[in-house]
């Protein structure tokens, strides 16, 4: 088992957060918000395209985020918790 | 910010946070984490046929993100994963329709929850139980601490079950077991969280390590991998029905991607006792939470 030096790690988790946390929050403010309306058309439409629909915005979403982590983690050349 | 499918108000940094608190839970322990995430949803008002299909559409979206995670560390049978959901997925079924039967006879609800508070609290302690003699085995016999186990007993006996066909699993270290062993515990778990109305990983990961003899990091990252399916699945049921608010979901999963891949990472810090032991008191967690919800303290009955 690694027994890494828990500040390095606990620092560089908090700055990962840190630049995640302000990405995340200009996502949803702009990304999200402009979801809003079609989604809420496609709901009251059509539940079927909306049902299958949300699950690939779910699964792409969740692919785009984990980029975004990846991708901080390398730019900033931070060594991970792992 | 207002959400306009389940017309609710609501802060979208705490639907943020509280995703992230649960992807942590589930990236670590292999749990949907719905016990949590579901009261927390319904106390700033969402309305109740939403609560339960939102919350498995982001769990769908974290358990991918968490399994990957596992997946690259090496802690996801795929093959048992798919063989557990021919199982669970019948399971599931016949427990709703149990559900459905029972319904008629009035006070389901109660009974239903008094059930799932014993199970709860029974697999916590258990499970507290055993990871205790497990890390003190480690201490006094010196026995390899990541997969030590002090309950192998059951496991034993499962394993001289060798009803044809037998499969390998090698990735979870098994070298021959009955495909109906794993068959019936899949059907057991889905059965139960048929019945009870949950996700079924607390159930699900404990039944893994000590009735089928998966190691602890594969039985989390295989319950992820298992979750992925079940709520993907539930997700597209619910939102046929029209009880899914896809952009609360969306909102959730910004923290619970984070939450769920520092959890997955985690459990690399930590031998499978450990984990066990920290486990344990999840479903304490659930069961005081249901206990509150049958009392109407979170908008029970």
């Amino acid at each position: 088992m690694k027994n890494p030096d828990v500040k390095i790690l606990l620092r560089n988790f908090l700055i990962e957060l840190a630049i995640y946390s302000l990405l995340v929050v200009i996502y949803v403010y702009v990304a999200l918000r402009l979801l809003a309306e079609p989604l809420e058309a496609l709901f009251d439409t059509n539940l079927v395209v909306y049902a299958f629909l949300g699950l690939i915005l779910i699964l792409a979403q969740a692919v785009l985020l984990e980029a975004v982590t990846t991708f901080i983690v390398s730019r900033l050349k931070l060594e991970r918790y792992e | 910010m207002h959400f306009p499918i389940t017309d609710v108000t609501v802060n979208p940094l705490f639907l943020a946070a509280v995703g992230f608190v649960v992807g942590l839970l589930g990236g670590f322990f292999g749990v949907g984490g719905g016990f949590l995430a579901g009261p927390m949803m319904f106390l700033v008002g969402v309305p109740m046929n939403f609560v339960v299909g939102t919350d498995l559409a982001h769990m769908t979206g974290k358990s991918f993100v968490a399994a990957r995670r596992h997946r690259a560390l090496g802690h996801v049978d795929l093959k048992l994963g798919f063989l557990m959901v021919l199982g669970t997925v019948p399971g599931v079924e016949v427990g709703a329709r149990i559900i459905e039967f029972l319904e008629d006879a009035g006070n389901i609800d109660l009974v239903v929850g008094v059930a799932y508070i014993v199970i709860l609290v029974a697999i916590g302690a258990f499970t507290a139980w055993e990871s205790l003699r497990a890390l003190q085995l480690v201490r006094t016999e010196a026995m390899d601490a990541r997969e030590a186990l002090a309950f192998r007993g059951v496991t034993r006996r499962v394993h001289l079950f060798r009803l044809p066909p037998l499969i390998s699993l090698p990735e979870s270290g098994i070298e021959s077991i009955s495909l109906w062993v794993v068959l019936a515990v899949s059907f057991l778990t889905g059965l139960l969280a048929g019945v009870l109305g949950v996700g079924g990983g607390f159930i699900r990961m404990p039944m893994l390590i000590y009735l089928v003899g998966v190691p602890t990091h594969v039985a989390v990252g295989t319950d992820l991998f298992e979750i992925i399916i079940s709520a993907g699945f539930g997700t597209v049921t619910h939102a046929l029905k029209g009880n899914v608010d896809v952009l609360m979901a969306l909102v959730m999963q910004t923290g619970a991607a984070i939450g769920a891949q520092i959890g997955a990472v985690s459990t690399r810090y930590f031998a499978g006792p450990r984990i066990r032991l920290l486990f344990s008191v999840l479903p304490f967690v659930g069961a005081g939470l249901t206990l509150l919800k049958l009392t109407g303290w979170l908008g029970g009955h």
